[in-house]
């Protein structure tokens, strides 16, 4: 009949939203490196792997929503409608479609490895298009200097995210589902 | 009202129920028990659509839960208040979460206030109303989660172990309030290892090995054959042989006999702990931990007679703790006020108290993993640190788990220390064997376990390290008699009481002041907060 | 939890928040419309709130700093690249601070329930789909809590296992008793919110009346001012 009796896949979005905003509060040290990694990106890549993208997307629509109630779920601890109207608001923007994306992909191609990768990579791009985008737009900067501020200082962190975000899929492929 | 006809239901790796035959009429009162792992968490959700059985069918007044559309009336209808408090909170306050349900039924607004007040009021915790329910004890928890059902007003409510944590004036206080429901013609199920809860049933069957082992009707109301009257608790009962149980005879001691030997268990506590015996009992141990091999280093410190503390500093020390949750807000809650304790080395200590009067709060901060608001803990004179010199079981044990299967997780602890593969496996074992666990549990995962099954298994992960402090709160909460009694000899093993252990010091929290009585040398008491009582248990008699 | 929240009794804080967090919105896409003098008159405006809402100057500046290496960078390229002098650098940096400080005197004079009841409200039209967003936020409210407090228990745990909680291996070790515990939690849930006969057609009525006639007038007025700038703005 209706399969939307069920509010199982609700409930998981939801988390996801959660675990996300949570994520800004997780700091990993990264030997190496001077700031830790913080986990938003991480969970917006992993929902897409596992949730699929319907609600992988709703997921993050619910964890924008967290912000603009001001749960402090953006990193360094902002929040608030003020930011998402911000010059780094297209990053969290993207992050529904991103999320999105790497579902769509994981669906499309299947959850081989390389799959994943591509998954993942088409999501990051995603956070970067919109964040570069939203911020030449707000702030008056020319893309390419939107890019030089706004992209090239995360792609290591970004990079480190997605191998993690990998390799914890897998193990939650073995150990959750 | 609700009709199981020749149920069988399995989860892809193993057969839960077999061919159960069940009906609830309007207005009893059923008791189930069984042992942990029995199925009953999988019984009561075949009742309301959440699982459906492979054969059979479950019918509630006439409509089945495979029916799809007829499935929100029959949840409407069958309310179930779940075994884990932790995840039922739907809102972010206790009104929100009460408010939840009842916007699913349409209940006019001015109705849903009426009954927040008055459910909470009846169970006593108007004061939470505004609460984040998240942030609430153990106890709290559930009390919330048992308003939330009840205000829905369904016409029949299941409690799969829902007053596990209780103390014993609220449980008494839901027990009545459940009393009053029945007369008004609400059915009731109620799940539980407690015998006490089930005192008002109407009727009491057992489950074991998915299938109904035995029926006990108290009720006057149902039929029964005057030959096999047994008293139980000075009421007459009745076994009743009905159709729906194959083994109908086996069945019925089966039931009674766990009544009975449960009686006798309140007699064995009152007389193991009359004041003479414990001395004894205390100096008949200090011998055999002598002999035990680990223990040589340990009880040299000792001295006194009785779980003294030797030298300055050692055992634990507590002196003016407060703590406040959220300090400086409008949500702060003081949780310990003011409280000086002393725990030696050695034995037991029970910390006791009504819900939400700080226990767990206590433990976290002894176990190093919260900071006090003010005053201070040494262990042995140094900081608390958590797995190093101090290790927490904590109310939900759950928490402790990550690793893929149970062998991995009782190995992990040993494991850091370096010990050689075969001390290490047989470390696993000895600790599998203590909690009195089957070892094929080893390579299942440990959250695919029932409740009780996790609980023995998180108690085996940490007596695995063979810890000098152990906190336990609530560790019994939930299991049946016979896990229970095991969790409290693996405690006696772990003191050294049975020689085999190597004489840990632990604390043991729990609102079953009977159970703590009975393992506990020293008893400390929470109320609200502050520190209502400390001395020996037989002190403890004397006073309460 | 974490709210920047702080309970009063002044005029912002009587205000629906409805109507708050449409002003702020509203006050949001002002920001960039304005030019110097509008600028010039909104952080009056803003210094005004700021007094009647008595907030802390160190709440301010929590909500300016970690952005601050950013606005640098911005008023770097603006001044170094784009010319036009120290002023024309500042402006775009001035918007995004009014921006920030518009939307903490929204949270510091508004609960986070309050601001979920004012946007399960605002998505009513959206009908069945905002009913499920707003619900879902709901339980994404009610999950961060627990689950802040899970991540704290687990990393502990670790810490005392022997786990460094640092590179891939130490957040391996976080993030995966993190993921199954929410899973496990996420599953119990859902079964506990079906049994308490969630179904999608579900409404929110208790919580939320409808506007007065005072809100219809604030918004009435704030919706005209921004008609009229950006009337203004397009025709320049
Ligand atoms: N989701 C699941 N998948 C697979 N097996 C499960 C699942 N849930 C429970 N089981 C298994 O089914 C059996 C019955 O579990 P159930 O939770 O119904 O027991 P219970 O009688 O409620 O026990 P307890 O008293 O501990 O709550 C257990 O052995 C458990 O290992
Ligand atoms: N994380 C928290 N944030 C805010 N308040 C809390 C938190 N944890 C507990 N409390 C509150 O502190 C008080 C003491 O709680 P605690 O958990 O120590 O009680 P308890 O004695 O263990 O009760 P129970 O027997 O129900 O487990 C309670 O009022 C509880 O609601
Ligand atoms: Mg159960
Ligand atoms: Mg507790």
């Amino acid at each position: 009949m209706h399969e939307q009796t069920s509010v199982r896949p609700m409930i998981y979005a939801s988390m996801f939203a959660a675990l996300t905003a949570i994520g800004a509060f997780i700091r990993i040290p990264i030997p190496a490196s001077p700031v830790p990694i913080t986990l938003q990106v991480f969970f917006v890549l992993l929902a897409g792997l596992l949730l699929g993208s319907k609600w992988a997307g709703m997921s993050m629509i619910v964890y924008a929503m967290l912000g603009i109630i001001g749960f402090p779920v953006f990193s360094g601890g902002l929040s608030g409608i003020g930011v998402i109207l911000g010059p780094t608001g297209g990053y969290l923007i993207g992050f529904v479609p991103a999320a999105f994306v790497t579902g769509l992909v994981t669906e499309t191609f299947g959850r081989s490895t390389p799959a994943a990768v591509g998954a993942m990579i088409a999501g990051i791009a995603a956070i970067y298009l919109l964040g570069a985008f939203q911020l030449s737009v707000v702030a008056g900067l020319s893309i390419p200097q939107s890019v030089v501020i706004g992209v090239l200082p995360f792609l290591i962190g970004d990079s480190i995210k997605l191998v993690a975000a990998l390799i914890v899929s897998r193990l939650a492929g073995q150990v959750i589902r | 009202m609700i009709e199981l006809a020749g149920i069988s239901f399995s989860y892809p790796e193993r057969p839960v129920l077999m061919d159960i035959n069940l009906c609830i009429g309007r207005g009893e009162y059923l008791g189930i028990t069984g042992d942990n792992g029995s199925g009953k968490t999988t019984l009561v959700k075949l009742l309301n659509g959440l699982l459906l059985p492979q054969e059979g069918q479950v019918t509630v007044d006439g409509a089945s839960t495979s029916d799809r559309e007829s499935l929100l009336a029959i949840r409407r209808s069958v309310g179930i208040v779940f075994q884990n408090p932790d995840a039922q909170a739907v809102g972010e306050t206790v009104e929100e979460d009460i408010v939840f349900g009842l916007e699913n039924i349409r209940v006019p607004g001015r109705e849903i206030d009426r009954r927040i007040d008055s459910y909470l009021g009846m169970l006593g915790i108007p004061e939470l109303r505004d609460r984040n329910a998240s942030l609430l004890s153990g106890g709290q928890k559930q009390l919330v989660n048992i308003a939330a059902v009840m205000a829905m007003e369904p016409a029949c409510i299941v409690f799969d172990e829902a007053l596990s944590m209780l103390d014993a004036s609220n449980r008494r206080n839901v027990l009545m309030r459940i009393s009053e429901l029945t007369r008004r013609g609400t059915s009731i199920i109620q799940i539980t290892h407690n015998p006490e809860d089930l005192g008002s049933c109407h009727r009491v069957i057992a489950i074991s090995d998915g299938r109904i082992s035995g029926t006990v009707g108290f009720s006057s109301e149902i039929a029964m054959p005057s030959d096999s009257n047994v008293s139980v608790d000075g009421r007459a009962a009745t076994a009743e042989c009905a159709n729906e149980t194959n083994e109908g005879k086996k069945g019925k001691s089966a039931v009674v006999n766990w009544m009975h030997n449960t009686a006798t268990d309140v007699d064995d506590i009152n007389r193991r702990y009359n004041p003479i015996d414990f001395t004894a009992c205390m100096r008949s141990i200090r011998p055999q931990r002598i002999k035990g091999k680990r223990c040589g280093e340990f009880i040299d410190h000792r001295t006194g007679p009785v779980s003294g503390v030797s030298r300055e500093g050692d055992g634990i020390e507590i002196r003016h703790l407060t703590h406040t949750y959220s300090p400086d807000t409008e949500w702060a809650v003081p949780a310990l006020k003011d409280v000086s304790l002393t725990i030696g080395r050695g034995g037991v200590t029970g910390i006791v108290g009504g819900i939400g009067s700080g226990k767990s709060t206590l433990a976290c901060l002894i176990a190093g993993l919260d900071t006090p608001t003010s005053g201070s803990i040494a262990i042995d004179g140094r900081h608390p640190e958590p797995g190093r010199n101090v290790r927490i079981l904590f109310q939900h044990p759950e928490e402790f788990f990550f690793e893929r299967t149970v062998r991995e997780a009782v190995a992990f602890g040993p494991s850091k220390a370096g010990l050689p593969k075969d001390v290490l496996d047989a470390r696993v074992l000895s600790a599998i064997d203590e909690v009195g666990l089957d070892r094929s549990i080893l390579e299942k995962s440990p959250f695919k376990l029932s409740s009780g099954e996790q609980r023995l298994a998180a108690f085996a992960v940490s007596i695995a390290v063979k810890p000098e402090y152990v906190i336990l709160d609530e560790p019994t909460a939930g299991l049946d008699r016979r896990s229970r009694r095991l969790v409290s000899d693996a405690v006696r093993r772990m003191v050294g009481r049975d020689g085999a252990g190597c004489g840990a010091t632990v604390i043991y929290i729990s609102h079953r002041i009977g159970e703590v009585l009975k393992v506990a040398d020293r008893i400390a008491k929470l109320s609200a907060g502050n520190l209502a009582f400390e001395g020996t248990s037989a002190m403890y008699r004397d006073r309460m | 939890m974490f709210a920047t929240y702080r309970k009063g009794n002044s005029l912002l804080y009587r205000i629906d928040p409805r109507t708050k967090l449409l002003l702020t919105a509203g006050t949001g896409i002002l920001v960039y419309l304005a030019d110097p003098l509008g600028l010039w008159m909104l952080s009056v405006a803003t210094v005004l709130l700021i007094r009647v809402a008595d907030i802390p100057a160190s709440s301010l500046v929590k909500g300016i700093r970690p952005m601050a290496v950013f606005f640098a960078l911005i008023f770097l390229a603006h001044l170094l690249m784009q010319g036009g002098g120290v002023v024309a650098a500042a402006i775009p940096v001035a918007r995004f601070i009014l921006l920030i400080l518009f939307t903490t005197v929204l949270l510091h004079t508004t609960s986070q329930s309050e601001l979920k009841t004012a946007l399960v409200f605002l998505m009513k039209p959206l009908g069945g789909f905002g009913r499920e967003l707003a619900f879902m936020v709901g339980v994404a409210m009610a999950l961060i809590p627990g689950l802040m407090r899970d991540k704290e228990t687990i990393a502990r745990a670790q810490m005392a296992r022997g786990c460094k909680p640092t590179g891939l291996w130490g957040f391996v070790a976080l993030i995966v008793p993190l993921l199954r515990r929410s899973f496990k939690k996420a599953d119990e849930l859902s079964d506990a919110l079906e049994s308490r006969c969630y179904h999608r057609d579900r409404e929110y009525y208790y919580y939320g009346g409808a506007l007065s006639g005072k809100d219809y007038l604030l918004l009435g007025g704030f919706g005209a001012v921004l008609v009229l700038v950006l009337v203004l703005w397009v025709s320049v």
